[in-house]
């Protein structure tokens, strides 16, 4: 620091500077999904009025992701917008805890033990594979170890929530994100298409989606692009495999401390406490609330729309933030993992869910 | 010192969503806010 600088203490911005600097970008996420909602009602419009024309037949959640990945990929997300772009996420667990007043809670016991089991079942086979995958491609361990926490669990949240507990190097955190949210780009595309030609159910695709796409905000996305009913499954499925978030990073914390190669986990309930995703209890909350009758059927239909207008932004910010530049930015060896791993849990996840859905069809 | 920043932003995000959430909710089941449509 050279002699003559004089430091200047800079005073925290204010809340209204805070709330000042994330309107723009808010709006730019209601924007693309409102524009999504237009377009839909537009082309239902008009191929209603000239059926002779092939206009696209999208729902708005594909619009608003379309919308976003075409500004996010060819203008760029402008700074001034930034900030605000990245309250997707809250907008995402906002709808999801919303999402749980349309859940009564013998169907979260009697569907989410069935989903309980079936994540158990998933998250095991996908450690396993990943590490062998890790294994014969020769990954650095930590790098294995992420991506193994990243496709078994909740992607982008538990890679960041088991950063701090097994101190990876920085590069292999970013490429297991960026394989995560290439995968789950992948997904978005790919999953519909494979849940139509087979005929899926609303209700086994939505498992499957929750249940096989890693990252959150991708793994609804998905659900919705089948349907609405699909895309409420995907939140139960994925929120009962966030809830083991805990669990797989101290298990990894533990084996990094024993082998001297991160910080010992003193208080492992503390531990458990601060890594569980706390939206859950929200979403419990009100399906506790909606299952004890507090609330009359026009004020469910009111909430179901409440959460229908937090998802919008989400799934404009979904296209915002997937910068398709990273599906080749990468290394090979991290992304093949990725790519042969999510293969074999979308294979061996899809089978489950047929087993257990009665083909995926009926329950 | 990015992790623990991180993982209390995470916590905050969660709990302001739920906060939210829980707000909407009353302000709908005591009919402070009218029917909302999509």
């Amino acid at each position: 620091m050279s002699a003559h600088t004089i430091p200047i203490a800079s005073p925290a911005p204010s809340p209204v500077t805070r709330l000042l600097s994330v309107l723009p970008g808010v709006g730019l996420l209601f924007g693309i999904g409102l524009l999504g909602k237009l377009l839909e009602h537009t082309f239902t419009h008009l191929r209603a009025a000239y059926p002779a024309i092939p206009f696209p037949h999208l729902e708005y959640v594909l619009w608003a992701i379309l919308l976003g990945l075409a500004i996010g990929n060819t203008l760029g997300v402008a700074p001034f917008f930034r900030t605000g772009v990245a309250t997707y996420e809250l907008w995402l667990k906002l709808g999801i805890v919303l999402v749980g007043a349309r859940f009564l809670l013998q169907d979260v016991l009697h569907i989410g033990g069935l989903s309980l089991a079936l994540v158990a079942v998933e998250l095991i086979l996908s450690l396993s594979i990943m590490h062998l995958l890790g294994r014969i491609f020769r990954l650095p361990p930590k790098l294995t170890s992420l991506l193994a926490i990243g496709s078994s669990i909740c992607g982008v949240t538990a890679i960041m929530a088991a950063r701090g507990a097994i101190e990876p190097e920085e590069e292999d955190t970013s490429t297991a994100i960026a394989a995560i949210l290439t995968l789950g780009a992948i997904a978005l595309f790919t999953f519909p298409a494979i849940g139509h030609a087979l005929h899926m159910s609303q209700q086994g695709y939505g498992m499957w989606a929750g249940l096989a796409v890693d990252n959150t905000a991708e793994s609804l996305v998905t659900g919705s692009l089948y349907g609405e009913e699909a895309g409420r499954w995907t939140v139960l499925a994925k929120t009962a495999r966030s809830g083991f978030i805990g669990f797989v990073v101290l298990a990894y914390a533990v084996y990094w401390s024993s082998r001297g190669l991160a910080p010992d986990v003193e208080h492992k309930g503390l531990f458990l406490w601060r890594k569980f995703p706390k939206f859950i209890l929200g979403f419990i909350a009100l399906s506790v609330l909606a299952t004890t009758g507090f609330f009359n059927h026009t004020q469910l239909t009111s909430l179901a729309n409440l959460s229908r207008w937090a998802f919008l932004p989400a799934f404009a910010g979904v296209g915002l933030r997937t910068n398709l530049r990273d599906l080749t930015g990468q290394g090979w060896r991290p992304l093949m993992v990725g790519i042969l791993g999510e293969i074999a849990i979308a294979l061996i996840t899809l089978g489950l869910v047929y087993w257990s859905y009665g083909h995926g069809v009926t329950r | 010192m990015a992790t623990p920043n991180t993982v209390q932003s995470r916590v905050n995000v969660d709990l302001i969503a739920v906060a939210i959430a829980l707000t909407l909710a009353a302000l709908i089941r005591f009919n402070i806010l009218p029917p909302v449509g999509f």
